[in-house]
């Protein structure tokens, strides 16, 4: 289930909240019921689109839980309690970054095996043996409540916090619904004292309830509207796309997945706050950034924190010398791309990143420093064809899009263009991109953010969420892009 | 509780409107509209959509048409029961599509079978070995047309390159409301039936079906064309009007079984190709130019199973080319012979077919 469809917003929605009100809260059990409703809710809001894979959830959840107590509990600081200890915590490791490659990677990596395998045998005239092509179905959100796991693990490891011994207050914490599909990354002090202790207040929850109708207009009346160019553009055949319409898509889906993105993470926020909790920003304006690293601290922030926390710093940072930081670099990008996707344009997507911010370290960020106005086109180049790569998963049409792109180049295969099409889907989506634009700007998000406690904020989401109604009831088909991690 | 109450103002507007929506989408359903699709908030999304279409609460009842349509939809399954007197009736259609192979010579028939095979074929032959009806044109027979009909007839106009041809084209156009679309294609009319009005064509190209697929029976659709082209002869009494059968889509859409499906197509285009007989108008069926060897749109055309990449437009263009009917031959009833005996013999199932669509 997505927060933006109908089945949420007047099914599970006000069925959850109902309940978990009519829970009083000056019962001593208040706390645990209310958890035991959360985790069981965000159970069935999994187990709606995926019954099968809520067993491997709730695996994880409980073997982690185990491993970690294990880890706490050996309190014997002999050599031979230390390397238990590091054998629960590998034990730990190798689970979940086992059942994430196992389901999210294994496909890719045999493809390519046999791929080079079959190259190989061709070229030296020996049969080899071919690894069996297991194509599963990717988990929804394995990508995220693994890492929201490992940070968990990783920490109770290196003592940074004690583990929490109730099962329901763990499983509470990594299946918590706003955050289970599409993060936020939290850690787990950011929730742990709400998770035993939390009470709101009335205005309170009317704040978490317009943070969510703000980023559900957000999704579904910017976000889709503006993403059905990208789709007009695959119907047309990225061969036949004019340069200024290539152009035009490639802005066009870079506001497209900021939007979602950001909807989804303004939403999660929102029912978090609903709930009691508070949850992590993830964006702070990305496509005002001045350079590829400032993207990068404004971007899905949640994400490049645990990469910074839990792989970058344990691999020595930048304080081993030259070499050592641009391996480091190199490992955080190329998971970062992998990340996102099991494909090559992924790994190229994070491959591109890896060299700007290599660029910007050795001599274009001072560049960019004094040069202000320098960034805005660098930036204006940087965000749409870095998205261009990350939208196109099939390599040879990534070609030919840039070869649309960029019509200079010697390569072409342009075929039956109608020069004019820009003009046509101009005219269609300029609304679209108006709207996207403004509310790019702080100013206007600020002003929106300052007004919603009073009467105007309460019209104008009013206003948002019956008109994300209309759209959402329009039955247009309401692709989450960040659905498939 | 009271303070809760007073503090959210937003949530309770919310909730009181999805309430309203809900108990309208129910009444809705009560009086018989249909419901998009099953699930929770399906009767919130009925509610929208046909307030969308200007149905309140105030104004149900006035909403004949809509209310008929939506029953014939929901009727199906017993056709012969259908409450709607100016709908031709079953036996007639029957016995309509029973005498039209007589009136077809046998010759013909035989001559059509090469038909089936792809345009291309088809160019190279001469033109009276196929059928009398067809020629081979230029670029110029378009000069006086104009090509009315949904996204697939915006896509000719943007990318089959034909030139010098008048467009009067919109994403989504339905047949119910053809003549009173706003054209997408071109500034210089408003509606379709502004740009009939204002001008004069020798040809009138028609394609629409596909977005009608979902709504009413091939039986309300069909009447609801005849209208329209009825009207447009009208408007242009010197006009040879040709009506396009539908395209197929790809056969992975068709596999899911949804409302876009081939058989529900070519059970329409069957109808079509009766219509175009009756109204003495032209059965042009693209389908011919673009069909892969199982009667679907070839998955390499299209990138969302509906619409053809720009890249194929051409084909079109050709089909055009070599279908056209030219002056001197528009006088006979050469048009009918060119159904070929597959597509009569599918109309003759028409109704055993109607039901097990229905129940299906």
């Amino acid at each position: 289930m997505v927060f933006s469809s109908l089945e949420f917003i007047i099914g599970f929605m006000p069925l959850f909240f109902l309940i978990y009100y009519l829970i009083p809260d000056k019962w001593e059990h208040s706390v645990n019921a209310r958890n035991l409703l959360l985790f069981i809710g965000s159970l069935l809001f999994y187990a709606y689109g995926e019954p099968r894979y809520v067993f491997l959830m709730l695996a994880s959840i409980v073997i982690n839980y185990l491993l970690t107590v294990q880890i706490a509990d050996e309190r014997n600081l002999s050599l031979a309690g230390k390397r238990r200890r590091k054998r629960y915590f590998a034990t730990a490791l190798f689970f979940n970054v086992g059942m994430l490659f196992f389901f999210k990677y294994y496909f890719f990596v045999a493809h390519n095996i046999n791929r080079l395998l079959y190259w190989l045998s061709m070229s030296a005239d020996v049969t080899l043996p071919y690894l069996p092509e297991v194509q599963l179905s990717n988990p929804i959100g394995i990508s995220f409540y693994t890492f929201q796991i490992m940070s968990y693990v990783i920490d109770v490891y290196y003592r940074r916090y004690a583990p929490e011994r109730n099962l329901l207050t763990l499983g509470t914490y990594i299946s918590m619904f706003p955050q289970l599909i599409a993060g936020p990354i939290v850690t787990f002090p950011e929730v742990e004292r709400r998770l035993h202790r939390r009470r709101i207040s009335a205005k309170s929850f009317d704040l978490g309830w317009k943070t969510f109708i703000l980023g559900l207009a957000a999704k579904v009346l910017i976000a889709n509207r503006i993403g059905i160019l990208w789709t007009d553009i695959e119907r047309i055949g990225y061969e036949s796309i004019s340069t200024p319409l290539a152009w035009m898509g490639a802005f066009a889906y870079s506001f497209q997945i900021y939007f979602d993105f950001y909807g989804y993470s303004l939403m999660a926020i929102g029912l978090g706050r609903m709930l009691g909790f508070s949850l992590p920003e993830n964006f702070k304006d990305p496509y005002l950034a001045r350079s590829a690293t400032d993207f990068w601290r404004r971007w899905h922030i949640t994400l490049g924190r645990w990469f910074r926390t839990y792989l970058y710093i344990p691999l020595g940072g930048s304080r081993k010398g030259t070499l050592c930081t641009f391996r480091n670099i190199f490992v955080v990008w190329l998971f970062t791309g992998m990340w996102h996707g099991a494909d090559w344009n992924f790994i190229l997507w994070g491959m591109i990143f890896f060299v700007l911010l290599m660029l910007e370290r050795a001599f274009l960020g001072k560049v960019l420093e004094k040069v202000p106005l320098l960034s805005v086109p660098y930036m204006l180049l940087v965000i749409p064809v870095s998205w261009v790569i990350f939208a196109i998963t099939d390599l040879p049409r990534l070609g030919v899009y840039f070869s649309r792109l960029f019509p200079f180049v010697p390569m072409q295969y342009a075929s039956n263009v109608n020069t004019e099409d820009f003009l046509r889907y101009g005219q269609v989506y300029i609304f679209s991109f108006v709207t996207a634009i403004l509310f790019c700007i702080p100013w206007l998000k600020k002003k929106v953010q300052g007004m919603l406690c009073k009467t105007t904020g309460t019209i104008f989401c009013t206003a948002l969420f019956l008109l994300s109604i209309y759209f959402l009831a329009q039955g247009l088909d309401n692709p989450f892009l960040y659905y498939r991690f | 509780m009271k303070h809760f109450l007073k503090n959210n103002i937003c949530l309770i507007t919310a909730v009181l409107c999805c309430l309203g929506l809900e108990g309208y989408g129910l009444v809705l359903d009560a009086y018989g509209y249909a419901v998009p699709q099953e699930g929770i908030g399906s009767h919130v999304a009925l509610a929208v959509l046909n307030m969308r279409e200007g149905i309140f609460p105030w104004n149900m009842d006035s909403e004949n048409e809509r209310m008929m349509m939506t029953e014939m939809a929901e009727a199906v399954p017993e056709p012969e029961i259908l409450p709607e007197p100016e709908a031709v009736p079953q036996d007639e259609v029957v016995a309509e599509s029973e005498t039209m192979p007589a009136e077809v010579p046998e010759e013909e028939i035989a001559e059509a079978l090469p038909e089936e095979t792809a345009a291309e074929s088809t160019a190279e032959l001469p033109a009276e070995e196929i059928g009398p009806s067809f020629a081979t044109v230029t670029d110029d027979y378009f000069a006086d047309a104009v090509f009315i009909g949904d996204s697939r007839m915006v896509g000719v106009c943007e990318y089959a390159g034909i030139p010098n041809s008048t467009f009067y084209a919109k994403t989504s156009m339905t047949i119910y409301k053809m003549l009173g679309s706003r054209v997408e294609t071109t500034r210089e009319v408003r509606t379709v039936r502004d740009g009939l009005q204002k001008n004069r064509f020798g040809k009138v190209y028609l394609m629409v079906g596909l977005n009608e697929l979902g709504v009413g029976n091939t039986e309300y659709f069909i009447n609801q064309y005849r209208d329209v082209v009825q009207e447009i002869r009208g408007l242009q009494p010197d006009a040879l009007i040709y009506i396009q059968g539908i395209m197929h889509v790809s056969g992975r859409l068709d596999r899911k079984g949804g409302v876009f499906n081939n058989d529900t197509i070519n059970r329409r285009n069957a109808a079509l190709a009766a219509l175009a007989e009756e109204m003495n108008a032209v059965y042009l069926d693209v389908n011919e130019a673009y069909d892969d060897a199982n009667g679907n749109l070839p998955q390499s055309y299209t990138a969302d199973d509906i619409h053809l990449k720009a890249n194929y437009y051409d084909l079109w263009h050709e089909f055009y080319l070599t279908h056209a009917v030219t002056a001197s031959e528009t006088g006979t009833d050469a048009p009918e012979s060119t159904e070929n005996p597959e597509s009569i013999e599918t109309l003759n199932m028409l109704n055993t077919l109607d039901v097990s669509e229905a129940t299906k």
